[in-house]
């Protein structure tokens, strides 16, 4: 069977605009129209029905600015951002079977003990905050 | 209760190597190429079998539905004869 999984290999940050700069064809402006300022062309009689309850918006807010300092350092600061990024994995040491069935994967690099996702995994129940149910990722 | 101790000792090594054999499986599924896993795979597989064999023999059909073999010296059908995984 061929390999068929899809890898990513992260590059070094902004190495993947390799390819020249496409040229641009000139735009040329179309032929100006009269604007349109009312639906259906029709201008809006003096108690316009139309634009009486634009929805208003809040205002939009800046991003934050970055924290100062140095960024902290991670081992996927290469991998570019909206990437789904799963490291390939090496065949290297195994669990004995008796420990693989006990541990629930042969690998030691996938072993997971209970506890690491947080405090909703496993059959214990939940401890639960507020009316709405659930708990904080991390929380004891 | 020896014998069933014996018995259990031998379903838990089959399970154990069916798990192995599964996570290798899963393993070769994206490695198709890696040697290793491959001859620890056939290895595994082979063994396994030895087992179920021997346990069918000793114990009668772990499958049925036709994936098992009736107990080669039974006269009558074995498969309702053992006791159910609740019983052991």
């Amino acid at each position: 069977m061929k390999n068929f999984t899809f890898k990513v290999v992260p590059g070094p940050p902004g190495a993947f605009n390799h390819l020249p700069p496409k040229p641009v064809a000139p735009v040329t402006p179309p032929p100006s129209q009269p604007v349109k300022s009312e639906p259906f062309g029709q201008p809006c009689p003096p108690p316009c029905p139309y634009y009486q309850h634009q929805p208003q918006y809040p205002p939009l807010q800046p991003p934050a600015p970055p924290a100062a300092g140095p960024m902290p350092q991670n081992p996927f600061a290469a991998a570019r951002l909206a990437h789904a990024y799963v490291p390939w994995q090496y065949y290297r040491v195994v669990y004995p079977p008796s420990e693989a069935l006990d541990k629930g994967t042969l690998f030691p690099e996938l072993y997971q003990p209970q506890g690491v996702y947080g405090p909703c995994e496993g059959p214990e129940p939940c401890r639960v905050f507020g009316p709405w149910g659930g708990a904080p990722y991390g929380g004891n | 209760m020896a014998a069933i101790d014996q018995r259990m000792s031998l379903l838990r090594s089959i399970q154990e190597l069916e798990f192995t054999a599964l996570e290798l499986n899963l393993y070769l599924d994206t490695h198709p190429d890696d040697p290793q896993a491959l001859e620890y795979f056939n290895r595994t597989s082979e063994e396994l079998a030895n087992l179920k064999m021997q346990y069918e023999q000793q114990y009668g059909p772990l499958l049925s539905y036709g994936f098992g073999k009736n107990a080669a010296n039974a006269k009558a059908w074995s498969w309702a004869e053992s006791p159910w995984p609740w019983e052991m």
